[in-house]
């Protein structure tokens, strides 16, 4: 690493050069990355334009609410009780939790089989925050609250992401 | 490295793919259901003598349950028939592009002879990508209009 106030050439890393003591700690700052990472650490998720949730209630019957994923095609959805997320419902519930039961579980309430408090984000988060908490719960959904109402104003999917990073990379 | 280079150059075996939960074309429905519930895995590989011939994933089972259909039936009337796979040496960007283009989560990994070797799940890419962005993931700034409503400690 060369000293650009004096040219003696130190060891990488240094934060003086040893010749004449000037400060070169910014020379070994990260470079910023490529166009792609830059984004992906800066843009929130508003730009992956989340779609309008469609929820259920907690007191809806699991045979009415799957009936419904599959009509909207839909892998998950909030499960929203007086205008507050209570929980989500997703495949994997449906999968993990009823499976073949189904004829002895359909007319049980979605609260039963819902995942509670779920992990939420704002508008404003951004999308590397959300492939942080996707990656640590192992969700592929994440809602999105309004800021001022906590009311639920979108859902993003990983597949969102994907489509994002391809578009761009 | 950038991002782009190491998305085209690390391949899928270097990822650790999830071991596939294989079953045979004449399994009934149910067991299947019950054998994915059991190993909490999202997708069942369908193989006929040791060759991937279909797949059948979560949006498969929550089709066939919400139409209530007979859980007696075999696999092989509701898979998913050849479905799109990628070889071990493919790389994650090729990964990612089938995944967006075909909308699939799940992608099946199979050797020169259609033996499945494993399953690539869009968990896995996620992963990856948080792996790529350390510092920037796990030092994000805490919310700075969030006010304490009292004061932390005595």
């Amino acid at each position: 690493m060369k000293c650009p106030h004096c040219d003696h050439e130190n060891i990488p890393g240094a934060d003086t050069c040893e010749e004449c003591h000037q400060p070169l700690d910014h020379l070994s700052e990260p470079e910023p990355g490529t166009l792609i990472e830059q984004r992906l650490v800066s843009d929130p998720v508003r730009v992956l334009q989340p779609k309008k949730a469609i929820t259920v209630s907690p007191e809806q019957s699991v045979r009415s609410a799957l009936q419904m994923m599959v009509q909207e095609r839909l892998g998950c959805v909030p499960v929203v009780e007086d205008g507050r997320l209570v929980g989500i419902f997703s495949e994997r519930d449906v999968l993990l939790r009823i499976g073949p039961q189904m004829d002895t579980l359909g007319d049980r309430p979605v609260r039963e089989f819902m995942t509670p408090e779920p992990e939420t984000l704002y508008m404003d988060d951004t999308i590397v925050f959300a492939l942080h908490k996707m990656d640590v719960g192992g969700y592929r959904h994440l809602p999105i609250l309004d800021k001022k109402t906590q009311q639920v104003a979108g859902i993003i999917s990983v597949r969102d992401i994907l489509n994002y990073l391809t578009a761009n990379l | 490295m950038d991002l782009k280079t190491q998305l085209t150059s690390d391949t899928l075996d270097q990822l650790g793919l999830e071991e596939p939960c294989c079953v045979e074309p004449t399994a009934p429905l149910r067991e299947v259901l019950q054998q994915l519930q059991q190993r909490r895995a999202g997708s069942a590989l369908v193989c006929r003598e040791g060759r991937l011939v279909g797949i059948f994933t979560e949006r498969d089972a929550l089709r066939l349950l919400a139409q209530e259909a007979d859980l007696d039936q075999a696999i092989q009337e509701v898979m998913t028939p050849n479905p799109v796979s990628l070889p071990a040496s493919a790389t994650v960007a090729d990964a990612i592009r089938t995944m967006s283009q075909g909308g699939y989560r799940r992608v099946p990994v199979v050797d020169e002879l259609g033996r499945p070797l494993g399953v690539i799940k869009v968990a896995h890419i996620v992963h990856y990508l948080v792996d790529f962005f350390p510092q920037t993931v796990y030092n994000l700034p805490p919310d700075p209009n969030v006010v304490m409503q009292e004061r932390e400690g005595a």
